[in-house]
C-alpha cells in the first residue's frame, strides 16, 4: 500500500465521518418535525486493492442516506388521525348543543312546558283572573322562546357544519394539489438516484393533514410518488389531482361533496365517514336532524292540541274560535315556527278558559282541559306525556354526547399508540443522536490522525531522501 | 410500551397524562363549586331523563297544592257565609217565635220588620259573598252578584269544580238559589223571609207562627250544606297532606340524582389536583436531562 492510499483513505473517512455527524445533527434538528423519519447514513467498505500478493482495504465509501419511514406504522396514523378528527369534531359539537339546552335548577325547554301547563291549572281554579291569564301569555311567550331559541342553535350548529363542509373542501384540494406538486418533484429527483427524504417527509406532512379532514389512503408507487385515495376514491395519483366540489342538495340546499370525473362529477358524501368533513356531515344531516325533529315533533303536537281545545272555547269577551298558538302547517320546522296566535297576544281576555258563552266568566272547563293534556300520552304514537317524550329526548342526547366524549377519549388514546408505534420504529431518539454524533466524531477524530501519522510517514521518507 | 421510546412520545406522554389530569380536575372543580354533579345531560344521560319527569311532577305537585289552597280558601270563606246564613235565620226564627206570643203588640211587630228588612239584606249580602272578584254563589256566572236587592237569583244552576291530581275533582261553588230560594227542595228563604215582613206588618200572628217553623227548616237547610263543604274541605286536607309528603319526596329524589355529596366532591378536588400537580412536575423534571447536557 502506497502512503497516498493511505492518505486518500484518511481522507475518505473524514467525509463519512463528516456525513454521519450530519446526518446525526439534521435528526436532533427536526426532532419534532410533524412527519419527519428518522435518517441514517449507509456505509460500506470501499473496496480492496490487490498489492504485494495481498488484497488490502480502501478505507470506508458512504452509500446513502436513508429513511426509517415505515408504510404500515404510518397507515396507522393516517387512519387514526382520521379518526381521532371525526370524534373531536363530533364532541365539540355535542359539548356545544348541551351547553344550550341546559335543564336543571334555572329551568329550560322541560320546565317552560311544566310551567306552561301549570298555568293553565292555575287559570282553572280562577278563570276570570287577569293576573293569571297575563301571567298564562308570558309563561306562553317564554315556551315559545325555549322552543324558538333551541331551534335557532340546532340550525346554527347545522348551517355552520354545511358551512365547514364548504370550507373543509377547499381545503383538501389545496393539499391534494400540494401532494400532486411533492410527488413530481419526488419523482424528477429521485430518477437520478437516491431518496428525496425531506419532501417524503413533507408530504407525509400534508398527508396527515388531508387524513384529519378524511378518509384517506396512501400508498407509496415504484417512482416515488404516492396515490392517494380519498373517501375509496383516487384523489391524487402521480401529479394529477381530482377536484372535489360542493354541490347544493336540490331539497336540503346543504353542500354534497362530489368528485371531479373527466367533464362531470358524482356524488360521495355518504362515503366522507371519517375526518372532520365526515363529522361535519354527520352532524349536518344526522345529529342536529335527528334533535330538531324531536323538538320540532314536540312543537308541533303541543301547540296543535293546545289549538284543538282552545279553538272551541270561549275567552271572557264571550268570542270563540281563536288559536292560543300560530297554526302549523306541519311538525317540520314547527320549533321554529311556533308562536303565540296574534289573537290572544297583549289580549288575556282572549285566552279561552271555558267551553261555553253562556259559562263565562267562571266556566273554567277549558282551561282544565287544556291543563289536563299535559299528563295525556300526545306523544311518540300516544305513547308518553310531553314531558317523558322530553325526557326521552334529554336522556338520548346524553346518551349520545357522552358516547362521543367517551369515543374521543378512546380515539385520541388510540391516535397516540398509532404514533408510538410509528415513532418507535422512524422517530428521533436524542440520545441514539448523541451516541452516533460520539462515535463518528471519534472516527472523525482518528481519520485525522491517521492523515497525521501518513503525513509525517511523508516527513520521514523525504529526510531519507 | 414500545420498545424504542423517542423524544417526540416522551413529550406526547407528558401531554397527555397532564390534559388527562386537568381534565379530570376540571370535572371535580364544576362538581364541587356547583353542588350538581348532573350538569349536563350526559353527566348520567338515565339522571338526566329522570330529573325532567321528577321535576315535571314536582311541577304538578306544587300546582295541585296551590290549586288546593285556593279551593279551600274559597271553600272557607264560602263556608263563613253561610254559618252567618245559618246565624241570621236563627235569629229570624227566635224573632218570629217572639212575635207570635200573644203578649206582644202591633207596635212592636211592626219595628220587629224594620230589623227582618235589615236581615233580609244581610242574606242578601251573603248570597254576593266573594273570593276576590269572584261571586261563590253564583255557579259558572262568577262576574256579577247572584242577588239583586230584592233577592231575585241571577246566577246559573252550573256548578264550578277544579280537577284535582288523580283524577279527582272538587266543587268548588255553591248554587245561591240552593241556599236561598229553595231550587233544589226546602224553604225559600228570601221569599218566606218577604212574607215575615209582611205578617208582621200586618199583625198576622198565624203567618209569624208559620215563618218560625220555616225559618228553622231554613236553618237545617243550610247545616246540611256547610256540612256538605265541611266534607270537600276535609278532601283536600288529606289531600294536601298526602301531595305535601309527596312534594318532600319529590325533592329528596330530585336532590338524590342532581345534588353533588360534598365530601365526595371536595375529596375528589384534592385527589385531581394532587394528580395535576404530580404530572407537571414529572414532565418538568424530565425536561431538566438531557444527554447533551451530560456528554458535551
Amino acid at each position: 500500500m502506497s502512503l497516498f492510499s493511505i492518505l486518500n483513505q484518511g481522507a475518505r473517512s473524514l467525509r463519512v465521518a463528516s456525513a454521519g455527524i450530519a446526518t446525526a445533527s439534521n435528526n436532533v434538528a427536526n426532532a419534532n418535525t410533524q412527519g419527519y423519519a428518522r435518517e441514517t447514513l449507509g456505509v460500506t467498505t470501499a473496496g480492496s486493492q490487490r498489492r504485494g500478493g495481498m488484497l488490502l482495504g480502501q478505507g470506508v465509501t458512504a452509500t446513502q442516506v436513508s429513511s426509517a419511514y415505515d408504510t404500515f406504522s404510518q397507515r396507522a396514523v393516517f387512519s387514526q388521525l382520521g379518526s381521532s378528527s371525526y370524534s373531536s369534531s363530533r364532541a365539540s359539537t355535542y359539548n356545544a348543543i348541551e351547553s344550550n339546552l341546559v335543564e336543571g335548577a334555572e329551568g329550560g325547554l322541560a320546565g317552560a312546558v311544566s310551567q306552561f301547563f301549570d298555568d293553565w291549572a292555575a287559570l282553572e281554579s280562577d278563570p276570570s283572573s287577569v293576573a293569571s291569564r297575563q301571567q298564562l301569555l308570558a309563561r306562553g311567550e317564554n315556551l315559545v322562546r325555549r322552543f324558538n331559541s333551541a331551534a335557532t342553535q340546532l340550525d346554527s350548529e347545522q348551517t355552520n357544519a354545511d358551512a365547514r363542509v364548504q370550507q373543509r373542501v377547499a381545503r383538501v384540494n389545496v393539499l391534494a394539489g400540494e401532494v400532486a406538486t411533492l410527488n413530481a418533484q419526488i419523482v424528477r429527483l429521485e430518477s437520478s438516484g437516491g431518496r428525496a427524504n425531506d419532501l417524503r417527509a413533507n408530504r407525509t406532512q400534508i398527508l396527515e393533514e388531508l387524513a384529519e379532514l378524511g378518509p384517506v389512503r396512501s400508498s407509496d408507487q415504484a417512482d416515488g410518488s404516492a396515490r392517494v385515495l380519498f373517501a375509496n376514491h383516487v384523489l391524487v395519483e402521480d401529479d394529477d389531482q381530482r377536484l372535489l366540489s360542493v354541490v347544493a342538495d336540490p331539497i336540503t340546499g346543504f353542500g354534497q361533496v362530489h368528485i371531479a370525473q373527466g367533464s362531470t362529477s358524482f356524488d360521495i358524501s355518504s362515503a366522507v365517514t371519517g375526518g372532520s368533513l365526515g363529522a361535519d356531515i354527520n352532524i349536518r344531516d344526522t345529529v342536529t336532524v335527528g334533535l330538531l325533529s324531536s323538538l320540532d315533533d314536540l312543537a308541533f303536537t303541543l301547540s296543535t292540541q293546545v289549538n284543538t281545545v282552545h279553538s272551541v272555547g270561549f275567552g271572557l269577551d264571550g268570542l270563540t274560535g281563536r288559536n292560543f298558538f300560530g297554526p302549523l302547517a306541519a311538525a317540520g320546522g314547527a320549533a321554529q315556527a311556533i308562536a303565540l296566535d296574534a289573537a290572544v297576544v297583549g289580549t288575556p281576555d282572549a285566552i279561552a278558559a271555558a267551553t261555553s258563552a253562556a259559562g263565562v266568566p267562571g266556566d273554567n272547563t277549558g282551561a282544565a282541559a287544556i291543563s289536563a293534556l299535559a299528563g295525556q300520552n300526545l306523544m311518540a304514537g300516544a305513547t308518553q306525556t310531553f314531558g317523558r317524550f322530553y325526557g326521552g329526548f334529554i336522556a338520548g342526547l346524553g346518551q349520545d354526547a357522552a358516547s362521543a366524549y367517551q369515543n374521543e377519549l378512546r380515539s385520541d388514546l388510540e391516535l397516540s399508540g398509532a404514533y408510538d408505534l410509528r415513532d418507535s420504529i422512524s422517530g428521533v431518539n436524542l440520545e441514539e443522536e448523541a451516541l452516533d454524533i460520539i462515535r463518528f466524531k471519534d472516527a472523525y477524530s482518528a481519520s485525522a490522525r491517521v492523515l497525521t501519522v501518513a503525513n509525517e510517514l511523508f516527513n520521514d521518507l523525504l529526510r531519507i531522501v | 410500551m414500545p420498545i424504542r421510546v423517542t423524544h417526540a412520545q416522551l413529550f406526547r406522554s407528558q401531554i397527555r397524562s397532564m390534559q388527562r389530569s386537568g381534565r379530570d380536575a376540571f370535572a371535580a372543580q364544576e362538581v364541587a363549586a356547583s353542588g350538581r354533579r348532573l350538569n349536563r345531560p350526559s353527566d348520567s344521560a338515565v339522571g338526566a331523563q329522570r330529573s325532567v319527569i321528577q321535576r315535571e311532577l314536582q311541577g304538578d305537585v306544587k300546582t295541585a297544592r296551590a290549586k288546593m289552597d285556593i279551593a279551600r280558601s274559597e271553600l272557607a270563606t264560602a263556608e263563613g257565609a253561610l254559618a252567618d246564613i245559618t246565624n241570621v235565620l236563627s235569629r229570624l226564627r227566635e224573632l218570629s217565635v217572639q212575635m207570635a206570643s200573644e203578649i206582644t203588640s202591633a207596635s212592636d211587630r211592626t219595628n220587629a220588620a224594620v230589623e227582618v228588612t235589615e236581615m233580609k239584606e244581610v242574606l242578601i249580602a251573603q248570597g254576593n259573598t266573594r273570593f276576590g272578584d269572584k261571586r261563590l254563589f253564583a255557579g259558572q256566572l262568577t262576574g256579577v252578584d247572584p242577588f239583586d236587592a230584592l233577592g231575585n237569583y241571577l246566577g246559573d244552576a252550573t256548578a264550578v269544580n277544579v280537577q284535582l291530581p288523580q283524577g279527582a275533582s272538587t266543587q268548588v261553588t255553591i248554587r245561591g238559589d240552593d241556599v236561598l230560594r229553595g231550587a233544589s227542595g226546602g224553604p225559600d228563604i228570601i221569599l218566606e223571609v218577604d212574607n215575615l215582613i209582611t205578617a208582621l206588618t200586618t199583625n198576622n200572628t198565624a203567618g209569624i207562627s208559620n215563618a218560625a217553623d220555616l225559618m228553622g227548616q231554613g236553618v237545617d237547610l243550610v247545616v246540611s250544606q256547610r256540612t256538605q263543604l265541611g266534607g270537600r274541605v276535609t278532601q283536600l286536607n288529606n289531600l294536601d297532606d298526602y301531595f305535601s309528603t309527596l312534594e318532600f319526596s319529590v325533592a329528596q329524589a330530585i336532590s338524590n340524582i342532581e345534588d353533588a355529596d360534598p365530601v365526595e366532591a371536595f375529596t375528589n378536588v384534592t385527589r385531581t389536583q394532587q394528580a395535576f400537580e404530580v404530572a407537571m412536575q414529572v414532565s418538568s423534571a424530565s425536561r431538566t436531562r438531557s444527554i447533551f447536557e451530560l456528554l458535551f
